[in-house]
């Protein structure tokens, strides 16, 4: 390849390159000069700002006004020349492109300078770099999820363990009373008729018990697992329904009932409202003294966005020790004999509160009755 | 053999369970009557000798208390821990007879000082053979402590030194 074809390659080559090429010439011995531009291809042509475009004679800081600092810049140029090697000057953004530049050394006074483009390059990052934040963020949220349901699930599985236990607790309990007195039964012959017929008649009452026991157990998980939607209710209405319900749940016990008018209506479901409100009133008028007639007092109280609505009996009381105990499942506070039930009632309660997106609580001293409320969402 | 000064203190609140266990002991040659309590309340009462539980004729002393964790107010496991606190009654010997308990119910009974720790059988039959061998060790092999002879400290006047 002769020269003259090797330079025109060269040429061609530095013409039709997409990045800007200029090449500066300095002059060395005055270190106060700045660097002028001599040659330029039209990528950077296309960049110089320069309005008389004049080679030999130009100013890099002309072509490319504030582009760079022209002391610093002449510095750099003249170090370069000195000492060879090439420095990246940084990025500079213009009308909304960014640009990265270089320069090298090419002679003893001749400076080299590509620009190139690096827009597309920013952007890929700046998108990159949005994209590893918004990994980070959905990492973070994914942890923080991760540690709230593994807490969630071992709450869920003590529950589980306590319930296994106290199931088998309360349920064996019967089946071995109606074992051990079926055994006694058949392996003795000592026993009088009236014995005996006393041990069949617990082994009917601890059936029936389990029997009892089982519905409610039923009852609490339907009301666990039980797609609720939630609507507006009428709490008149779901009070005279469990009223309706208490008369022959009472089975024929006297009791009087007193309910304020003109109760609210509030977001549940009404037959989930009855349950609740029954096995209240059940609660209130099962639990007083002997001899003493239960009054159930029952209205509400509205604010903002909340309703109350209150059950008040005339009962034994509970003991503020033992108020956060009743409500879990198979808590009883009393033996079977003074006060029978399965202990789930009260649970039941609490869960459908729950799932009502209400909260329950009540007041109560020993001896003075007890007031339960349950809050619910007032309707608009 | 049978045990004629023995009295044993059954704390159950089911009356069933309470029934067998004395009905059980009854076979197996207690002939001392077996005394109950429906609660940790009327244990604490009949320990300490509270009202009609003063006439200690009537509800002498027991040598042994059989005791279930699963009791309404007071728990099994507080009353064991009352009764290690009270200096008259600290060493009587308490065998726990439950249905099964979460381990954490049992270690704390141990640690509160149960002497032995047994889980009713379903069957009359299985409760009779363990109330035999509950019998044969803690009434007849086991040597029973010396508990104090006045009746709870609170109720003692005076002051000795």
């Amino acid at each position: 390849m002769d020269m003259k074809q090797a330079e025109q390659l060269y040429r061609l080559m530095f013409t039709n390159m997409r990045e800007a090429l200029a090449i500066l010439h300095l002059d060395v011995r005055y270190p106060d000069a700045h660097p002028l531009v001599i040659e330029m291809n039209p990528a950077a042509v296309k960049l110089c700002r320069c309005k008389s475009f004049n080679f030999d004679n130009c100013l890099v800081t002309d072509c490319f006004p504030g582009w760079f600092e022209a002391d610093r810049f002449r510095d750099s140029c003249h170090r370069l020349s000195a000492f060879g090697g090439s420095l990246e000057l940084g990025e500079v953004s213009r009308d909304h492109s960014f640009y990265r530049i270089r320069i090298f050394a090419l002679t003893d006074n001749h400076i080299g300078m590509v620009i190139s483009d690096c827009t597309r390059y920013r952007e890929e990052e700046a998108e990159i770099a949005g994209l590893t934040s918004r990994l980070e963020k959905d990492a973070a949220a994914m942890d923080r999820r991760v540690a709230e349901r593994t807490a969630q699930l071992e709450e869920i599985n003590e529950e589980l363990d306590s319930f296994a236990f106290s199931v088998s607790h309360d349920l064996r309990a019967p089946i071995r009373a109606m074992q051990a007195f079926a055994e006694i039964l058949l392996d003795d012959e000592l026993q009088t008729a009236t014995e005996r017929n006393a041990y069949l008649l617990r082994i009917k009452t601890a059936a029936h018990g389990m029997d009892r026991l089982i519905q409610d157990l039923l009852a609490y998980s339907r009301v666990s697992r039980q797609e609720i939607t939630l609507e507006p209710v009428s709490l008149d209405q779901v009070v005279r329904a469990a009223a309706q319900q208490l008369e022959f749940a009472a089975g024929g016990k006297a009791y009087r009932l007193e309910i304020a008018s003109d109760l609210p209506t509030v977001i549940g479901h009404p037959t989930v409202l009855v349950q609740v409100v029954l096995n209240l009133m059940t609660n209130g008028i099962k639990f007083v003294p002997n001899g003493v007639v239960p009054l159930l007092q029952i209205w509400t109280d509205e604010a903002h966005e909340y309703c109350r609505l209150y059950v008040q009996d005339n009962g034994i009381g509970i003991p503020p020790q033992h108020q956060e105990r009743i409500f879990k499942i198979f808590e009883r506070l009393h033996s079977m004999e003074s006060y029978p039930g399965t202990g789930v009632g009260l649970a039941i309660v609490r869960r459908a509160v729950q799932r009502l997106g209400g909260r329950i609580g009540l007041e109560s001293k020993e001896g003075e009755g007890s007031r339960f409320w349950i809050e619910l969402r007032r309707a608009e | 053999m049978s045990y004629v000064h023995h009295t044993i203190l059954v704390v159950d609140n089911d009356t069933d369970q309470a029934h067998f266990t004395k009905l059980a002991l009854q076979r197996v040659g207690v002939i001392t009557p077996v005394q109950s309590a429906r609660d940790g309340e009327e244990a604490i009462g009949y320990l300490s000798g509270r009202g009609s539980y003063q006439d200690r004729d009537c509800y002498p002393m027991p040598v042994l208390m059989l005791l279930d964790l699963k009791l309404p107010h007071i728990s099994g496991v507080g009353l064991l821990s009352w009764l290690r606190e009270q200096p008259s009654l600290r060493r009587l010997p308490v065998v726990v007879l439950t249905t099964p308990v979460p381990a954490a119910d049992l270690n704390r009974a141990y640690e509160l000082g149960c002497n032995s720790f047994l889980v009713k059988p379903n069957s009359f039959n299985a409760l009779l053979v363990m109330m035999q061998n509950l019998v044969q060790y803690w009434l007849g092999l086991n040597i029973a402590p010396e508990l104090a002879a006045q009746p709870p400290a609170q109720e003692q006047s005076g002051s000795t030194i």
